[in-house]
């Protein structure tokens, strides 16, 4: 056992790829991601959220601010719905963020059961962004609400308000007149005391020991997922309808993957089986050697694909557009084809193949966001996820099934598969190797 | 018709190749001998084309060097490592390497047929080839190299670790290609079959041909003298001569019945190899 042991290790460290990829690569992939992430603090990049301010009040207006200030979010200005809807289906925003009408009443009516209302439209394939988003609009929402406890004139006002509101539900000499003007008077005496605090916070504050002031705030954010058909043109149908219709490119991408891992090693196990050798005499090139493992590559990718939409239309999902989607598989398959064929002529054997078949994909499937969210990665990460075929892959695909792009919004993410995928298969060409 | 010119090849300081030239005739069985490291396969990789020489020129056939396809139209090649699928079955496995060399249709057919009956597998060619022996991979793996009739064939040890009837089969089809005027490279570590095979001989070592000629010419130039061992009861006595019969004749004629037994070794190309190299051929 101890010799067959010994003779494993001394053949894995002949195979300088293999080592390589067992041993150095996870010390560089570790040493990487904490290098990346050290610097953002755990997530240095910012949301890209699209705002629109229908209230157009101050509170709103101050709201929209804090969101434009925040250091989590890059937020774009919209005047409509429908632009704002517009970066989300063309994945250029992850939510559309919408201070609806009746944002300010609902703060001034805080007092008595008004809530600040905030709609967001989302991305559905994004939906941990989501989530995040969800949280970060409570907490900009309840630094509205602390505002009104650190601002005696604001709270003012709305006790003001309040009183008025009361007399519209509750007739003056009542039972639940009297109790909120109870309330009421009680907040007087919080307002004349919080007077009283923020004085000695101001006080503290320029003696360089401040503390938060308490606050709390009852809102209310509504989270929609982003409809991007149009009813009319498409005889009804809103898209996407179902999980499946975001869930399935992210599995066709990850399907794709396997592919990779699958074709990968097929010019090593040749070196192995020692057909290699046959394929080198025949009065063939390079090129069609290649070409050749790359159309099997390419046939097993489409039917993985085709497949994989299959399902997902046999679960309920409606696509957009065949052609488009057509197109989107094809391009995919190019894009990881190239790929796979790439790793296959620089690979010496089958140990190293695996190895890298599995690293590579990996990392792109990561810098694409297959495995991390884009958002949480600092800026330079996110511009280098631009190279990933993973996350051009999966937004050809949705361009397809739901997210409904014209021909002109495809030829950049299927410019670039295709693109990759020739690139790749040229320098899998010029590095193959006999010897 | 194969020519190799001056071939050299080096992997860093290791000179494996240095200056090897031959011309092998339509028809010729050629062998190329060599201990382990001599330069054989490196040799044959760069006749093949699966190896670019540092310098010299190969020519295939007149067409030219290996690199044009054209030139590995004609070549044959059954390396000592077997080249098969075994996932495959005999004929697919054959039926294949055709379309490599771009056979089709009834011609692919004719000569997977051709070449199975030849290898004496077509009765086992819907089995699958990882259920052969190792004497019908062999087989299996000559007809690959055959299944589009080259005119240059490189056979790589071909009978290694066959059993008495695949080495019966290989040699015969051997010497059936060479009536049929195929170029033929030979290598192998059987002395008896170089000899039986060979119409001319070539031993390597150290990237070097040290010695070129017909088994009896390397013989007679570098066999040395024939060992004659005489016994007499539980005595013997061994004498190196080049009149073996001669010394057998006086040493009857002087010790009579004394003599209980005698026995001759001829000089052969284990000994050509021997004196050339200082080594044994499977050393």
């Amino acid at each position: 056992m101890l010799a067959i042991a010994m003779n494993d290790l001394r053949m894995l460290f002949r195979d300088k790829t293999a080592a390589f990829f067992t041993f150095a690569f996870p010390l560089i992939f570790a040493i990487f991601f904490s290098f990346v992430f050290k610097g953002a603090g755990g997530g240095g990049g910012k949301m890209a959220v699209a705002l629109l301010d229908e209230d157009q009040t101050p509170a709103s207006g101050r709201l929209v601010a804090d969101l434009q200030a925040d250091n989590a979010l890059k937020s774009t200005i919209v005047a409509t719905r429908q632009a704002g809807t517009e970066l989300v289906r063309k994945s250029k925003a992850t939510a559309l963020i919408i201070v609806p009408k009746g944002f300010a009443e609902g703060a001034d009516g805080m007092f008595t059961g008004g809530k600040m209302p905030l709609e967001a439209v989302v991305d559905p394939s994004r939906t941990a962004e989501a989530g995040l988003l969800t949280g970060k609009l409570n907490e900009l929402a309840f630094r509205q609400m602390s505002t009104v406890f650190t601002d005696n004139s604001r709270m003012k006002d709305m006790l003001a308000k309040a009183r008025g509101q009361v007399r519209t539900f509750a007739p003056d000499g009542s039972a639940r007149s009297d109790a909120f003007l109870k309330f009421f008077e009680g907040a007087d005496g919080l307002s004349a005391q919080l007077e009283e605090i923020q004085k000695e916070d101001q006080a503290k504050e320029a003696s360089g020991d401040a503390a938060p002031a308490p606050g709390f705030n009852p809102v209310e954010v509504k989270i929609t997922p982003l409809e991007a058909g149009d009813p009319n043109a498409e005889g009804g149908k809103k898209f996407p309808r179902k999980s499946t219709d975001f869930s399935f490119p992210q599995g066709i991408a990850w399907g794709l993957m396997g592919c990779v891992i699958g074709f990968a090693a097929s010019l090593a196990s040749e070196r192995r089986r020692g057909t290699l050798i046959r394929l080198t005499t025949a009065p063939i090139s390079r090129t069609q050697i290649l070409g050749g493992k790359a159309l099997a590559c390419f046939i097993v990718c489409l039917t993985v694909q085709v497949l994989l939409i299959g399902v997902a239309v046999a679960m309920g999902s409606n696509v957009w557009s065949w052609p488009t989607l057509l197109v989107a598989i094809v391009s995919a398959a190019i894009g990881f084809v190239g790929m796979a064929m790439l790793l296959a002529a620089v690979a010496g054997s089958e140990e190293g193949a695996g190895g890298m078949a599995r690293a590579v994909p990996m990392v792109l499937a990561m810098i694409g966001g297959g495995t991390i969210p884009l958002f949480v990665m600092p800026p330079f990460m996110q511009t280098i996820s631009n190279v990933s075929p993973f996350k051009w892959a999966i937004y050809a695909v949705e361009g397809g099934m739901w997210r409904g792009l014209s021909p002109m919004e495809m030829l950049l993410p299927c410019g670039i598969l295709i693109g990759l995928g020739i690139v790749c298969f040229a320098i899998g060409v010029k590095r193959l190797k006999w010897e | 018709m194969l020519k190799i010119t001056n071939l050299k090849k080096s992997f860093g300081s290791l000179i494996a190749v240095d200056g090897v030239s031959f011309t092998i005739a339509k028809g010729e069985v050629f062998g190329l001998l060599g201990p382990n490291g001599a330069g054989k396969s490196t040799t044959i990789n760069m006749a093949i084309g699966v190896l670019a020489p540092d310098s010299g020129s190969i020519e295939i056939e007149g067409v030219g060097p290996p690199t044009l396809a054209d030139a590995r139209r004609k070549i044959g090649v059954a390396p000592q490592a077997l080249a098969l699928y075994d996932e495959l079955n005999g004929r697919e496995n054959i039926e294949f390497f055709g379309r490599l060399q771009g056979l089709s249709g009834a011609r692919l057919k004719e000569r997977v047929n051709a070449v199975l009956e030849a290898v004496g597998l077509a009765d086992r060619a819907k089995d699958r080839a990882a259920g052969y022996s190792g004497g019908m991979k062999r087989r299996l793996n000559l007809a690959a190299a055959l299944v589009h009739d080259p005119e240059v064939v490189l056979l790589d040890e071909p009978t290694a670790g066959v059993d008495p009837q695949s080495r019966h089969n290989i040699i015969e089809m051997v010497q059936a290609l060479a009536k049929r005027g195929k170029t033929i490279i030979y290598t192998t570590h059987y002395m008896e079959e170089a000899q039986k095979l060979c119409d001319r001989v070539a031993i390597m070592d150290k990237g070097k041909i040290l010695a070129m000629g017909t088994v009896d010419d390397l013989v007679a130039r570098f066999g040395g003298e024939s060992v004659v061992t005489i016994c007499r009861g539980e005595a013997e006595e061994v004498q190196r001569t080049s009149d073996p019969v001669g010394v057998i004749q006086r040493a009857v004629t002087l010790a009579g019945p004394g003599v209980s037994g005698v026995r001759i070794d001829r000089p052969d190309l284990e000994m050509v190899f021997l004196s050339l190299t200082g080594r044994k051929l499977r050393d």
